[in-house]
């Protein structure tokens, strides 16, 4: 496995204030360090509120750290050189519901065209499974929450990133559509692509990630491979959580 | 040239939603103003009617069209979930603001050219002439909607919805109340207060300086090198809302 450092956070900070009108500020994260290696799957857990969207919105370079050092491939998070080496696929899919599928592809191709990026082809049919039965002419706004979602891990896929975030993937989708995701991301994982994904469900994170990384009120609490923790481990990790926060 | 494809996709956005559709209703409002304008003792006094009309409609089509297409762009992005995407995966802040701008510049320059040849064949046809100086004022119209849309899209995003919406129409009336103010001034009577009033009007767009309708229609003639002072002037605006909009999305956190 390559050592090459995909994502390095190091004593990151953020503190959010409770009301736009008060100068009162509450820690989201809180000296939040952790290093992810090439080619490695990651799953984030933890409670609600726990700092999971906004460490992985400082990732992207969507909010600022108050102090800290975020390096996505050794570039600044939010720089343009770590933009071109990532996809993120979100919770929510994004819809251009004018557009067919096709049109859909094809502009954010361009796009990606746009910032110079050159494309390997070793996920083509990757991204074939995940569109082929979605509609070539209909407009997006006839699709269903499964097929966006599908359409949109493929406009991630095309763009063949190294790094792939996925946020709370597999929420609002049935069975069927989770074993997808997971299998998809499986498969991802086996062509060497550097995974992490933000979930709240423990059997996602088991299955389709190497390590497993609970949060909690913006800190670690557990950082483990998976093969080395069960899911009743995981559970009454939670349980306890949860004992805390009540 | 090509295109920036976020340009592009907010032409197509605009198509998608038939949103020049206005046009149907333009051509309601022009048979109305005809019809109206047949009122008017001679043929002269009727085409006069109806260019007035005709310039004043034009002109509030394009300012509020310009607006609308200007105003919900990077809101709706932001409530869609699409901004998020193109921010951290494909585009630079200021790269997206300036290439979104360039296509709402595209879509209401398309809206402004049709409104105009919709006015200028109506005239034709109705009153067989066609002053010279309708395309200086189709110009200075374009040019106030461009820096009209330009502050909607800076107040979009540095205000809340609301504040955005009651501030772009402030600053439109406000734009536009200039022709009055020195003689508020002069009604004063402090010299001290009414320079500094004026001077804090310089400050705001003047949109009153875009209206070269009525000089030419009360037969005045407005010189070229005012033509080219105007264009410069709304550029300058353009560029000041457009730099501020990209340093205000260099700062803001999603």
């Amino acid at each position: 496995m390559s050592s090459e450092i995909a994502i390095f956070a190091s004593q990151v900070k953020k503190s959010f204030r409770k009301n736009p009108r008060h100068k009162e500020k509450f820690p989201v994260l809180n000296n939040l360090s952790l290093s992810v290696t090439k080619s490695q799957s990651i799953a984030i857990l933890g409670p609600n509120g726990a700092g999971k969207t906004t460490f992985m919105k400082a990732l992207l370079g969507l909010v600022f750290p108050d102090s800290g050092q975020i390096q996505i491939f050794s570039h600044p998070a939010g720089s343009q050189m770590a933009r071109q080496r990532l996809g993120f696929l979100s919770e929510l899919p994004l819809i251009l519901d004018f557009l067919s599928r096709q049109s859909f592809l094809n502009h954010f191709a361009s796009l990606i065209s746009d910032a110079g990026h050159s494309k390997d082809n070793t996920l083509d049919t990757l991204i074939q499974d995940l569109i082929g039965n979605i509609p070539i002419d209909l407009p997006m706004s006839s699709y269903s929450k499964g097929m966006m979602q599908r359409l949109n891990f493929a406009r991630v896929l095309q763009k063949d990133p190294e790094l792939i975030f996925l946020d709370e993937p597999a929420t609002g989708l049935d069975p069927i559509g989770q074993l997808n995701i997971v299998r998809i991301v499986n498969r991802l994982r086996e062509l060497g692509r550097t995974i992490y994904v933000n979930t709240h469900s423990i059997d996602f994170a088991l299955e389709a990630a190497d390590r497993v990384v609970v949060l909690h009120q913006g800190r670690i609490v557990t950082d483990q491979m998976c093969k080395d923790i069960s899911r009743s481990e995981l559970e009454n990790l939670f349980l306890g959580l949860d004992s805390i926060r009540s | 040239m090509k295109l920036p494809k976020l340009s592009l996709l907010v032409l197509k956005e605009c198509i998608a939603k038939n949103v020049l559709g206005i046009h149907l209703f333009y051509i309601i409002v022009l048979f109305l103003l005809i019809s109206f304008a047949q009122g008017a003792p001679d043929v002269f006094a009727r085409r006069d009617l109806f260019l007035d009309g005709g310039m004043t409609v034009l002109f509030l089509f394009s300012l509020f069209f310009a607006m609308t297409v200007t105003f919900p762009m990077i809101l709706l992005d932001l409530k869609e979930n699409r901004l998020m995407i193109f921010l951290s995966t494909y585009v630079s802040r200021s790269r997206y603001v300036l290439h979104k701008a360039l296509g709402a510049g595209i879509t209401i320059a398309l809206n402004h050219i049709i409104l105009c040849i919709l006015t200028s064949l109506s005239l034709y046809i109705v009153y067989e002439t066609h002053p010279q100086w309708m395309f200086t004022v189709y110009w200075a119209i374009f040019l106030e909607s461009l820096v009209l849309a330009s502050a909607a899209l800076f107040l979009s995003v540095t205000l809340s919805r609301f504040m955005a919406m009651m501030s772009t129409g402030f600053l439109f009336l406000i734009g536009h109340f200039t022709y009055y103010i020195e003689y508020y001034v002069n009604q004063l009577g402090n010299p001290l207060a009414g320079k500094i009033i004026l001077n804090l009007y310089s400050l705001l767009p003047n949109f009153e300086v875009f209206g070269l309708k009525n000089a030419f229609l009360t037969a005045k003639t407005v010189p070229d090198f005012y033509i080219l002072w105007l264009s410069v002037y709304a550029s300058g605006w353009i560029l000041v809302f457009l730099l501020g909009t990209c340093l205000w999305m260099e700062k803001k956190e999603f």
